[in-house]
This record gives C-alpha cells, sequence and structure tokens, in this order.
C-alpha cells in the first residue's frame, strides 16, 4: 500500500489534498511565478487527458508535512540510515540539519548542493523528494524527551531480523523517478552528513505506480498482489498519520524488511493465494468484492461450505481497521530484489506512517504476527523507526522546532 | 571585473532562478548587521537590513589541504533591489586577510587576482561566486577550517548596509590549486587552450 493517490477511486490528487500539502510553501512559490504545489510539466507516459500526479513531478520542500510521505511512490526509493558519531551533540546535529536543509531544497528544486561538481546532474521533474528521519538516539543526545508517538516495536514471533538493515539514529527516504537521480540526491546528503553521521545500512526498493497507459494505480508487490488498497485518505488519512500539538505536522515511520519466499508463494494455485489475502489477485478487489475499493463484507459466507468468504485469517481482514478500533497505518510499499551467490533475496519495504508506533503499529502487527495466514511465506528481517519531523519552513530547517530550543 | 564567461553565468543564473524558486530565497543564513544567528538558516532581512539574498554558501575546509592557511567561500548573492550593488569588503574573524578574487584571462593564462572596486551585483540580478569563478578568499588563517563546521562572514556592501552569512564548511570539491595558490595579487594558474 503505496501510499498512492489519497483519493482511492481516481488517478488524481484531489484538490482539497494539494492544497493541504503546499500550506505555507505555496505562497512562496505562487510569488516566485510557479504558480502552486506541483509543478509537473513531463508526462511523457500519459496520454492526453488522463490525469498522472506520479511521475514527472517537481514537488515544493516547503509545507507543514515533509514531503514523501504522502506524495506518490514514484518508480525508485533509497532509504539509508545513519550512526551519529560520538561527539555529534545538539549543536552539531543543528549544523547538520542547515546543511541538509540547504541540500534538500536545492535537488528538489532541481539545482546543485553547494559545492556540486556535477550540478549537470541536478533535475527538475523528477519526482524527486527526500524525507528525513530521527532515531530515538537523536532525543537522547539532544536531551529532549523523546515524543510519545515514537517507541520501538517489540519483538515479533515471526522476526529474524538482521542488524544490518535495522536500527538507525538518523534515515534519508530518497524517492524519484528514477535509480539514477535517487542515486545522485543521496550521495550529496551521505556526503555532507560524513563529520556528523556515516551510514549505518541502505535499503533500495522499487515501485510501479502507474499503468501501461501512464494513469496512477495502487501498485503490486512481488507477490503480484494489489498492495495498498486499503490506505487511508482524507479525513482518516490525517488522524492517522499527523500528530499533533506540539509535534503537529510530524508523524512516524516503521520501517520492515519483509522477506518473501517466492519459490514457494510461487507452488499455491490462485485461489489459495487470494484466500490468504482476502482479495482478488486480477485487481485487487476483496473476494467479496468486484472493484478494487469495493468495501469487505466481512459476514459473508460460502453457500455451499458455510465458510467466511474472506478467511478469519485473511490479511485483509486481520489488518482491516474494524478489527483495530478504526486504527490504521499509511503504508508505502517498496519492493526489492537482490542476488547473492547465485541466489534472490526479495520481499517488500513496508514502511508504515502513523502519528503513534505504540498505539496503531505495533497493536495491528501483533494481531498479523499472532493469526495471519500471510505469515508462512513472509519473515521480517529488518526493523526500525523514526519520528518524522514537521515540514519546512521557508527560511527555517528541519527539526528546528526540536533541535534550536534546546537546553 | 568580471569576465564576459561570468557575466554570462550570472545571466544564466538569473534565468534559472526566475524561472523557478524564489522558495528558495534566503535559504542559507543570511541575517543582518553582525550578530550571526547560527540558528538561521535563511530569514527575511529585518528593517534597516541589507536586501541582498544569499543562496548556496560555503567554505571549503582545509582539512588534507597543501596550504592549511587559505581557503575560499562561495556563494550566489541575490539583488531583488532595482539598483545595483556592489560587494565591497568580506571578512572573516579567523583570517588575518580577505580578499575578493576573481579569475581572469590575461596574455593567454588564467589568472586569478583580486577585484578591483568589489563585486557587483546587478539590479534584479545575481552575483555567482563559485569554484573557477569570484570568489572570496581568506588568507592568514589562525585556525583549520573543519568540515561541518559553520562559519561566520561579514559581508560589507556599498549601500552601506553589513550582513553576517553563516556558511557550512564542506570538503575539498576539487583540485585545491584553483583556489590555494600564493597570496600575491595576481598569479598564473593555468595556460588556456591547453
Amino acid at each position: 500500500m503505496p501510499n498512492t493517490p489519497p483519493e482511492p477511486h481516481g488517478p488524481a490528487l484531489s484538490r482539497r489534498h494539494l492544497l493541504g500539502l503546499a500550506g505555507a510553501g505555496a505562497t512562496g512559490l505562487a510569488v516566485g511565478g510557479v504558480g502552486g504545489y506541483v509543478t509537473g510539466r513531463a508526462r511523457p507516459a500519459a496520454p492526453v487527458g488522463s490525469a498522472n500526479n506520479v511521475i514527472g513531478q517537481t514537488y515544493s520542500p516547503f509545507g507543514p508535512y515533509q514531503p514523501g510521505i504522502i506524495t506518490p511512490v514514484p518508480a525508485a526509493s533509497s532509504l539509508v540510515a545513519f550512526t551519529l558519531l560520538p561527539d555529534t551533540d545538539r549543536v552539531a546535529l543543528g549544523r547538520l540539519m542547515r546543511l541538509w536543509t540547504g541540500d534538500i531544497v536545492a535537488l528538489m528544486a532541481g539545482k546543485a548542493v553547494a559545492g556540486d561538481t556535477t550540478p549537470e546532474m541536478a533535475q527538475r521533474a523528477v519526482s524527486l523528494t527526500v524525507t528525513v528521519g530521527f532515531g530515538p538516539q537523536i532525543f537522547a543526545r539532544a536531551g529532549i524527551p523523546v515524543p510519545p508517538g515514537l517507541a520501538d516495536i517489540p519483538a515479533m514471533r515471526h522476526d529474524a531480523l538482521r542488524d544490518d538493515f535495522s536500527g538507525g539514529d538518523l534515515l534519508v527516504l530518497v524517492a524519484a523517478d528514477d535509480p539514477t537521480t535517487v542515486a545522485y540526491a543521496r550521495s550529496k546528503l551521505v556526503r555532507d552528513a560524513l563529520p556528523f553521521a556515516p551510514v549505518r545500512w541502505v535499503q533500495d526498493g522499487s515501485w510501479r505506480g502507474i499503468d501501461s497507459e501512464g494513469r496512477a494505480i495502487t501498485g503490486r508487490n512481488l507477490f503480484g498482489q494489489v498492495d495498498g488498497t486499503g490506505n487511508p485518505t482524507g479525513a482518516p488519512l490525517d488522524r492517522t498519520v499527523w500528530m499533533t500539538g506540539e509535534h503537529a505536522g510530524a508523524t512516524t515511520l516503521a520501517i520492515r524488511r519483509i522477506e518473501m519466499d517466492i519459490p514457494v508463494w510461487d507452488t499455491l494455485n490462485r485461489e489459495r493465494q487470494e484466500k490468504v489475502i482476502g482479495r482478488r489477485l486480477s485487481n485487487g478487489a476483496p473476494l467479496t468484492g468486484t472493484h478494487e475499493f469495493d468495501a469487505l463484507d466481512f459476514a459473508a459466507r460460502d453457500p455451499e461450505t458455510a465458510e467466511p468468504v474472506i478467511a478469519l485469517d485473511a490479511h485483509a481482514r486481520l489488518s482491516h481497521p474494524s478489527q483495530h478500533d478504526g486504527k490504521q497505518i499509511l503504508r508505502r510499499g517498496l519492493n526489492y530484489t537482490y542476488f547473492s551467490d547465485g541466489k534472490a533475496s526479495s520481499g517488500l519495504l513496508f514502511l508504515a506512517f502513523q502519528a503513534s508506533i505504540p498505539d496503531q503499529f505495533t497493536p495491528i502487527q501483533q494481531t498479523l504476527d499472532a493469526h495471519d495466514a500471510l505469515n508462512e511465506w513472509t519473515t521480517a528481517i529488518g526493523s526500525a523507526v523514526f519520528y518524522i519531523p514537521r515540514g519546512l519552513e521557508e527560511g527555517g530547517w528541519l527539526g528546528q522546532q526540536l533541535l534550536a530550543n534546546a537546553i | 571585473m568580471p569576465t564576459a564567461n561570468q557575466i554570462q553565468k550570472v545571466e544564466d543564473m538569473k534565468t534559472r532562478i526566475l524561472a523557478g524558486l524564489v522558495a528558495l530565497m534566503g535559504l542559507l543564513a543570511a541575517c543582518s548587521s553582525g550578530t550571526p544567528k547560527a540558528n538561521t538558516p535563511g530569514s527575511s532581512p529585518a528593517p534597516g537590513a541589507s536586501p541582498i539574498v544569499i543562496e548556496g554558501a560555503w567554505v571549503r575546509g582545509t582539512e588534507g589541504a597543501k596550504d592549511t592557511s587559505m581557503s575560499a567561500a562561495f556563494m550566489h548573492l541575490k539583488n531583488p533591489t532595482d539598483k545595483g550593488i556592489t560587494l565591497l569588503k568580506a571578512s572573516y574573524e579567523r583570517a588575518g586577510k580577505t580578499e575578493l578574487h576573481e579569475m581572469a584571462m590575461v596574455d593567454g593564462k588564467m589568472l586569478m587576482r583580486e577585484v578591483s572596486g568589489g563585486i557587483p551585483i546587478p539590479a534584479g540580478g545575481l552575483a555567482d561566486l563559485g569554484p573557477g569563478g569570484m570568489h572570496i578568499m581568506l588568507m592568514e588563517l589562525t585556525g583549520p577550517l573543519k568540515v561541518g563546521e559553520e562559519i561566520p562572514i561579514v559581508l560589507t556592501f556599498s549601500d552601506g548596509m553589513t550582513m553576517t552569512v553563516m556558511a557550512p564548511v564542506k570538503a575539498f570539491a576539487e583540485e585545491e590549486d584553483h583556489y590555494h595558490g600564493p597570496a600575491s595579487s595576481s598569479m598564473p594558474l593555468m595556460t588556456s587552450g591547453g
């Protein structure tokens, strides 16, 4: 469930959504003649008249929220986690955040960062977003209270976590239309972080968020399932994702690297595969419905067997908000595959955004860990949590509210 | 004075800026008259403050350099007013001497030399200080410039205003010889057309 379009039944982002995203930044952009929040021009794959808000975009780095959370998932993403050096204190973190802020504002505008020797690599209309996150250690290092929404994820029965995919003090999520742009932007951010925090791990992922006509779609994971249909939209999205009060505009990110046993999954017949999820492989529709976004009917029973059509252990049932007092998460899935010693390792980088990890992510995940039929073919091999500070104000810097005023 | 090439660069930059991003305005630490405010990457000018807007300021680190007594600072200076303003002087508390430099072609050789009369920032335009072009030369440094630090550079303009820019220190991006030659007023750096 990629955080594809917040409007579930159409490819276009709603006007309300765009305005909400633009926030304070829109004013400045309009003054500059850019004329709004999304300024994409290149839409090569989209036929005239069809909406495509996925590729060829130029996003503003300014607004109440950071980009890369509810903006559509482009083709290429990279997550980089860093480990703070021992002498990187609150003041040093401020310097790094000011550096990164300058880099991000320039890169997202298609401009080179200060001191770049390859400025031609910077381009507009490549859907570039950079999202910055703070691991729990940042709060200890800066001597500021850990926000209540940020907490470690307790061990799950199906975990087989590896250090090289887990943890981290600082995070950047770089996303763009192509891996070259992602690598370029990432290299600038990594270079500037070097005096403060070296890289701990890098995890790359991909997504196909458009169809063959160039229209925005939900996209599929490597099991072939339409993945992300159930994401909240509208007011439930706001309630699900954004913190309120002193952390307004901030959120948390839980990253789970889910290894998928594709060779074994491929031996199941389609009926079995669909039963595990409770949705059709063809279009993601619930087994009780016809279209992707049809509501799930958990009461429906097979007239012959009297069994629930959507099985009691089906993933779509167990993860549904109705099973969790209405609690939800916003998923942003990324597929990964790499080969090592001739053997494929494939799965899903499961990114979940929510106002509170302990109140939302953890209980939902515990339910799935206990009962989900899908567990037979999936294993969490990486896990990390981050606080995602609110969006940038013009003239401000990332994390300023937290780091500038702390003692 | 700037070379034709530099003026072209300024024009190109102007076009790019106008095409896009006022959103970038004031991004890097520019604050008015003297008091460095390290926690402010950018700010609107206060009344009575310089109207010049600074973007993308940075300084080359000296760690690992052949000559650690010198470095260079770079930035884009934008003049949103309808009157030309000249950058007359730059200073940094840990540099015994600071000069405004340009690269110029003299008798077939590219020279680095002090700019006479300061660096003009045209009305509604931009002065682009960057590697290979105009820059602020920091000399007689009393200590190393470590990558990851921020240093305050005080700029003095022809309209009588001063401004302190907090510039991050970044690692070498190119060969240091371009910016770390001896501090004579005119020195050959490389031959042209080679």
